[in-house]
């Protein structure tokens, strides 16, 4: 089972199943997603802001850290003023792949009025992929062996150590990351809490593979089952997050149906209503939801659920979502940026892409490159402004969790990857708090 | 002809048939009246030496020059161009010691890469005259005499102090080209002249008065042959071949010898005409010296609205490659920019504060490097011009010594060249000696035909690359704002300097065009200025002076006389679900001239029919009656030629499946396709009734022939394969065209009908007269058979796949047509070919059709464009109409002379011309102006689809397919501008049942569909989805195409698939985005 209550074993069985009122403690609780929140939505601009907008989001970041790393005895320039070859100079800019198999609309459109169709692929690396930096004006070709190639994605933004050649090369002496900020001094608690992380529930699938898992969900949060200890460890739950998928999840990769998610939307009402009955619950969008297909994505809209509504403890969240409960910052997205870093490079498990996304200080690089986005102005709200002590990302293939060590101090970040799709298994899961 | 005759309308007519390439060149006939005038032309402007050639860089310099030791060494170079030019005899050459004499130049390179030009002295024009039968040597004296002195007389001012025009006047034996006449030989008189420009006025003088010169009814023959392919005829010289200077033989020009160069090229020699080795290009001498080939483009800052002028608008920036032949990378890449720059990776940026400077540098540069051929886009009418006459402007001393020659200028001539092949193209010209410019534009608009021939358009075709696009109208605001910018606009510039390279590469235009010159005899630049006939008149002219005849001049008539075309076997229409195959006559024309002996030569003139001695059996007499004798009898100089040709051809294609180096393979390819235009040009030549010996009696009989084979391949196809002779079923030839037959041999499988398909061509082989040849090329399964000329099936090869799917005369290349019409033809066809699903077809026509009248059709599809070539059309036109109209809305914008207008069909008050209802695409997007999306169904769709349809489905094609339930839903779309516009009010209704929502209310909703609301709104945010999707791919695959990720998109490439799509989706988006937001914003 999902607590340790071993201990218990030994005790009376007429104990165990007592009738008991817990309380479920309230912990206090924020939501910073503000920027999420009010990203822009004007069609008539470009992308081009966005990275503008990253990029002098990073040179301020990064300044401190390059003089960390490399002290002052590098120039920091613009690529425009790489003029002398072969001085050793650092470049701020954002790497961007370029990749053969990267699907085109344009080749889309043409290859419609190909006799032979294209095979759809899942995975677009290539042998021949290589990177460039680009800065505010230009772009030079990267070599080196300090990055390899697979293993960045177009969109992250680093300042390289190196020189020009003659060919008009840049080699990489040395990378650095912006890596993630100093946390937050962590709150001690005295007792356990915990939040439930589930994603992917997938009410809109045709199957009814999981009407008995969810409901044995219910059971389990509402401490209509285990023992009374278990009970009482389960009262300890503090909150639900549910990171995107309630509709369907992404490794659903038919488009979706619209009947289907017409028809489920009472069923994922009811459940949020049953959810939001016993525990706060914060309801993320993902991908595949009926919702903007661009990140970030607004919370879903309330007339889709006539009866969650009704709850004071029902919140309809962005992706990305950012809070903080009881002094612990939180935040993740619903999969799909780190499941589209899969896609672009050879990093090929989700912690590892996680990991990397702490790296860049990035929660989703390859947008809006890969990954469709809003068009946003004056910020590019996917950057980590707070280093989070709980970081997850939802619709994964399987579940995984690990702890996290910054690189240069020792502070420490959960990372959090969901399980979906195992129907009989939960899909969820709690967090211990931090020791 | 004189010139009269050329501007008289109607054009003569010219005869009908489908592979003829003739063409009537406007030159030729202004040169008789050109050199009869006191020439300004032929002499160049002096103007004292040009700049010497500097050299201030290795990497533009030419390699230096091996020291030559004349008396020793060789020299051996590739020849590019050829021209003369009068000058001064030099001691020890042949020819007139007296000057002014003409002078050949050949100019090269060698394999090392040096630049040479070659005086070649002693070469003296002439021509040929018949004359009487009691004329003798003593007759000869006194035409010269007299000649002479009638010419220079005729010379009014004799600028150029000739002395003696007539050389030399002596009696050759000889044979006119034209008729057999039996074996006798005639008399001529070959006079030779002073000067090229003499032999027009010394064949006017002697027609005037005959007697004069000792002359009754002269006819002339050869007077009409330009000097420089004279030249090369008779010192076999083909164009770009290889030529020796033997040890000894030739003289060193430099600095401190007697004769000082005159070139900008690193050799310059002298050599006598008839003491050079011409190489035929064969073996090692098939070899391509690295010829140095510069691309450049120019930006020039223009003002809002006007197309950039040479004397008011600067030219700002000048971006140069140079590739190597047979490199794969250019080796030089630099931009010359007015102000400063940024640095640009891989290229050299020089910038300059002065537009005059840059200018002097840019041609500096230009003469250092020393480039054998220049290329570019529209070069010879834009950026050449424009530059020339800029630097004119700012008063740029030496910037127009382009050329080799140090003294001549480059100027700027007008030519207009017309052919059947391209209509009439007025093009600009510079002359560049020595150098050949090789405007990409021009080789394409001549080779390919294209939808659109703007660089984008074309790179997309060819390299499947699209290019980003700024529009004219912010160039100048980039080259004022900063350095950053001024170097955006470089890189555009650079990559429109690349592109054509890499276009020249991709479609070895060099390489081919180098080896059209090579099979043809004529010089490179020939090709690209002339038309067909020069190349037939150098191969023509090869050949008779081998076996000894004449080519008379032929007095154009232009005569209406008319001769049927090839012919066409009624069509069987339908659809063919059964293989059908193909029988070709391959090479038809040629082997029919090959095969009955056709020629100027063997033609019997109607009036010597009956006295000629020649029996019957040795005569050929052509279903249009004329009579030819036979080989056996004398053997036609056309069909020598085309053996030659067909033979070569055949060779180059064994070699090629030999050859295993990429370079050479590519050689041989261009050969042999060289080789079969050649052969198929012959006999338009002799069709060519403006042309320079048109021969009606040959090309007619040649299309008679034709339509006889055609019929009886028919018959005998028909008379064998029937059931009664054992066959499956009886044969039917459904159609024939020229040069094909189609057979339904009534066999399932496409073994079968190949089996009998090879069988049929050798039996009917048999019967015909070698080398004509029908053979068996492929298979049809299924086909479509439309109507004359018009058919369309998946062509099979091979037993196993098809190779292709074939379509002829059907609407998926047509220019007018806006893309819709295209894809929906090829995607039709492609169902009905490749997947044999009529009803798939019919629907898939049904559902475009009524995605259409619901404006579901992406607008890029319906985009029809046009080019403004000129503002006062006689007939007003849509894209006339709208370019007015657009300049008054904003002039920075619109369309300028040249321009191509793209345009969309609106709706309009009923009886609205066409013409008024064209309208800006952009314009139409973003103010939702309602398409007219009947006119594209009845202007446009319903002809090709009927057309494709009617064969399957019959009579009842057009009730079921523009009548349909399908065609009952129309989406209407209300104007934002426009005269109601202003009085109509917009109401707000409900999303889910469409009623007009009272006035005051926001909702998305009546209270009727409250209670729906949920999933309206999932509706509604699936629509927004799919946009939203698509916006984001759109933009983000802007941003890769552009190169940048950090600077906004400024492309306006229309010609760009997705162009419009991305401005659409903008705007859709935003008010799908608005009526999402109607449902109130998520958060409350």
């Amino acid at each position: 089972m999902l607590f340790k209550i071993e201990s218990t074993l030994s005790d009376k069985k007429s104990t165990k199943f007592e009738v008991q009122e817990i309380d479920r403690p309230t912990i206090e609780y924020t939501d910073t997603s503000k920027r999420f929140y009010e990203a822009s939505r004007d069609f008539s601009k470009q992308y081009a802001h966005i990275y503008s907008a990253r990029l002098n989001t990073f040179r301020n970041i990064l300044q401190p850290v390059i003089n960390k790393r490399w002290g002052s005895k590098y120039k920091i320039l613009k690529l425009c003023d790489l003029r002398d070859k072969g001085t050793t100079c650092v470049i701020i800019g954002t790497l961007f792949k370029l990749q053969e198999l990267k699907p085109s609309i344009l080749k889309e459109l043409s290859d419609q009025l190909e006799i032979i169709p294209q095979p759809a692929r899942k995975h677009f690396v290539h042998e021949t992929d290589s990177l460039v930096l680009e800065d505010e004006l230009q772009r030079v070709k990267l070599s080196g062996d300090c990055i390899h190639v697979n293993e960045v994605v177009t969109g992250v933004v680093a300042a390289l150590l190196g020189s020009e050649d003659d060919n008009g090369m840049f080699t990489i002496k040395d990378v650095c990351w912006a890596g993630c900020n100093l946390q937050k001094p962590l709150p001690v608690l005295n007792n356990d809490r915990y939040i439930v992380l589930m994603s992917g529930l997938n009410l809109a699938s045709k199957s009814g593979d999981h009407l008995f898992p969810l409901s044995l969900f219910m059971e389990w949060l509402s401490g209509f089952c285990g023992t009374s200890e278990y009970q009482e460890e389960v009262s300890k739950i503090v909150r639900v997050i549910i990171a995107g998928g309630i509709y369907a999840n992404q490794s659903n990769e038919n488009t979706l149906n619209e009947a289907d998610v017409i028809a489920a939307s009472e069923v994922v009402d009811s459940f949020s209503a049953a959810v939001s009955a016993v525990t706060p619950l914060d309801l993320m969008p993902g991908c595949k939801d009926p919702a903007s297909i661009m990140l970030p994505q607004k919370p879903f809209h309330y007339c889709l659920f006539p009866k969650a509504t009704h709850y004071k403890s029902f919140n309809r969240v962005s992706n990305p979502y950012e809070c903080d409960i009881g002094g612990f910052v939180c935040l993740g997205t619903s999969g799909e940026p780190i499941k589209d870093i899969t896609r672009y490079s050879e990093i090929d498990s989700n912690l590892t892409a996680m990991k990397k996304t702490l790296q860049w200080r990035h929660l989703a690089p390859t947008c809006p490159d890969t990954v469709p986005s809003t068009p946003c102005l004056d910020t590019d709200p996917f950057t980590i402004y707070n280093c989070p002590a709980i970081y997850y990302s939802g619709n994964c293939n399987e579940f995984a969790t690990d702890v996290h060590k910054g690189d240069g101090d020792d502070f420490v970040r959960k990372l959090k990857s969901k399980a979906t799709r195992v129907p009989n298994a939960p899909w969820y899961k709690k967090s211990p708090q931090p020791t | 002809m004189d010139k009269k005759k050329q501007l008289k309308a109607p054009p003569p007519k010219r005869f009908k048939s489908n592979d003829d390439d003739d063409e009537n060149e406007m030159p030729c006939s202004f040169e008789d009246q050109l050199a009869g005038m006191e020439s300004e032309f032929d002499s160049p402007q002096i103007f004292g030496d040009g700049p010497e050639n500097q050299s201030t860089n290795v990497k533009w310099s030419r390699p230096a020059p091996p020291d030559f030791n004349s008396k020793k060494d060789a020299l051996i170079f590739q020849q590019l161009d050829i021209d003369h030019y009068n000058g001064q005899p030099l001691q020890g050459m042949p020819g007139s010691q007296l000057g002014p004499i003409p002078i050949m130049r050949m100019y090269g390179v060698t394999m090392e890469g040096n630049s040479v030009c070659c005086h070649v002295h002693g070469f003296t024009p002439y021509f040929y005259v018949t004359v009487p039968t009691n004329f003798d040597e003593s007759s000869c004296h006194t035409l010269k005499t007299n000649l002479n002195k009638a010419v220079l007389e005729d010379l009014r001012s004799n600028k150029d102090n000739i002395k003696e025009a007539v050389l030399e006047v002596r009696l050759v034996k000889a044979k006119s080209i034209m008729y057999y006449k039996g074996e006798n030989i005639n008399t001529f008189a070959r006079i030779s002249v002073a000067l090229p420009k003499l032999i027009a006025g010394s064949k006017r003088l002697i027609e005037r008065q005959p007697p004069t010169f000792g002359l009754s009814d002269p006819s002339f023959y050869e007077t009409n042959i330009d000097f420089d392919i004279r030249f090369m005829v008779d010192t076999s010289v083909v164009g770009c071949s290889w030529i020796e200077l033997p040890a000894g033989k030739w003289f060193m020009r430099s600095k401190n010898n007697q004769s000082k160069p005159e070139s900008r090229c690193q050799i310059e020699v002298d050599v006598a005409w008839n003491a050079f080795i011409a190489h035929q290009p064969e073996g090692e001498w098939l070899k391509v010296a690295p010829f140095r080939i510069l691309s450049f483009d120019i930006e020039c800052a223009g003002r809002k609205g006007v197309f950039p002028e040479p004397d008011k608008d600067p030219v700002i920036q000048i971006a140069s490659m140079v590739i190597r032949q047979g490199d794969s990378e250019p080796y030089l890449r630099n931009v010359f920019t007015l102000n400063t720059c940024a640095p640009i990776v891989g290229s050299q940026v020089i910038s300059f504060q002065s537009e005059s400077e840059m200018l002097s540098k840019w041609s500096d540069f230009f003469r250092e490097l020393d480039p054998d051929i220049i290329t570019g886009y529209n070069i010879s009418n834009f950026d050449w011009p424009y530059l020339i006459n800029r630097a004119k402007h700012l008063k740029v001393e030496n910037f127009d010594f382009l050329g080799r020659i140090r003294n001549i200028r480059s100027v700027i001539k007008d030519s207009i060249l017309q052919s059947k092949q391209m209509g009439r193209r007025e093009n600009k010209s510079v002359n560049f000696e020595g150098r050949v410019p090789f405007d990409l534009l021009l080789v394409l608009v001549r080779d390919y035909k294209l939808r659109s021939y703007t660089l984008n358009a074309v790179s997309f075709h060819f390299l499947h690359e699209q290019k980003e696009d700024v529009h004219h109208s912010i160039i100048t605001d980039l080259q004022n704002e900063s350095e950053q910018t001024r170097r955006r606009l470089a890189m555009y510039c650079l990559k429109d300097a690349y592109l054509p390279l890499k276009l020249l590469n991709k479609l070895m235009c060099i390489i081919n065009y180098m080896e059209m010159a090579r099979v043809t005899g004529v010089p490179l630049l020939c090709l690209l200025t002339r038309g067909q006939q020069i190349k037939v008149v150098s191969q023509l002219l090869r050949k008779a002076k081998e076996a000894g005849y004449l080519m008379p001049v032929h007095q154009g008539q232009g005569s209406d006389d008319q001769f049927e075309g090839a012919t066409v076997i009624e069509p069987k229409k339908g659809y063919y679900s059964d293989p059908i195959s193909t029988l070709d006559f391959a090479s038809l024309y040629p082997s029919i001239m090959m095969a009955h002996n056709l020629c100027y030569t063997t033609l019997v003139p109607p009036y010597l029919q009956k006295e000629i001695n020649v029996s019957s059996d040795d005569m050929t007499v052509t279903p249009t009656n004329n009579m030819f004798v036979k080989a056996s009898v004398r053997k036609g100089l056309l069909p020598e030629i085309l053996e030659s040709l067909l033979t070569a051809r055949k060779k180059a294609k064994a070699d090629l499946k030999e050859e295993k180096d990429p370079l050479k393979r590519s050689v041989l390819d261009g050969r042999q396709l060289a080789l079969k235009i050649s052969a198929n040009s012959v006999y338009g030549f002799t069709g060519a009734q403006v042309g320079k010996l048109p021969c009606l009696e040959i090309s007619g009989s040649v299309t008679a022939y034709g339509r006889t084979m055609i019929e009886f391949t028919k018959s005998e196809v028909e008379k064998k394969y029937t059931k009664s002779n054992g066959y499956k079923e009886d044969a039917i030839v459904i159609y024939g065209d020229t040069d094909s037959v189609m057979v339904r041999f009534g066999v399932k499988t496409i073994e079968e009908s190949m089996d009998l398909g090879r069988e049929a061509a050798s039996f009917v082989t048999a019967q015909f007269v070698k080398p004509i040849k029908l053979e068996f090329e492929k298979v049809y399964y299924p086909y479509l058979l439309i109507n004359k000329k018009r058919y369309a099936g998946l062509y099979f090869t091979r037993p196993d796949k098809y190779d292709k799917m074939d379509c002829k005369g059907i609407e998926t290349v047509r220019r007018d047509n806006s893309p819709l019409v295209s894809n929906m033809m090829n995607t039709c066809l492609q169902k009905l070919l490749i997947d044999r699903d009529p009803d798939g077809a019919v629907n898939y026509a049904k559902q475009i059709i009524s995605d259409l009248l619901c404006n579901r059709i992406d607008i890029s599809q319906l985009v029809i464009t046009k080019e403004l070539t000129k503002n006062d059309y006689a007939a007003k036109q849509a894209h006339v109409e709208l370019a007015a109209k657009m300049k008054k809305r904003d002039a920075g914008t619109a369309p300028k002379l040249g321009d191509r207008v793209p345009y969309i069909i609106c709706s309009a008050a009923k009886n609205t011309p066409a013409y008024m209802k064209a309208e800006d695409p952009i314009y139409v997007l973003e103010n939702s102006i309602p398409i007219d999306f009947n006119y594209y169904l009845e202007n446009q769709l319903s002809k090709p689809l009927l057309r494709i349809f009617e064969p399957i489905l019959g009579e009842k094609a057009e009730s079921l397919l523009l009548k349909g339930e399908h065609t009952r839903t129309k989406a209407m779309v209300t104007s934002k501008v426009g005269a109601l516009a202003a009085f109509t009010k917009k109401k707000e209704k409900c999303i889910g049942c469409k009623t007009v929502m009272p006035n005051d209310t926001k909702k998305a909703l009546c209270n009727h569909c409250l209670n729906k609301e949920g999933q309206l709104y999932i509706t509604e945010v699936f629509k927004l989805r799919q946009l939203e999707e698509k916006f984001s791919k759109l933009w983000t695959e802007c941003q890769r195409c552009q190169g940048s990720l950090h600077e906004e998109v400024l492309c306006t490439n229309r010609d760009c698939t997705i162009f419009y799509m991305r401005k659409k989706v903008g705007i859709e988006l935003d008010s799908q985005e608005k009526s999402v937001l109607r449902f109130g914003e998520p958060i409350w």
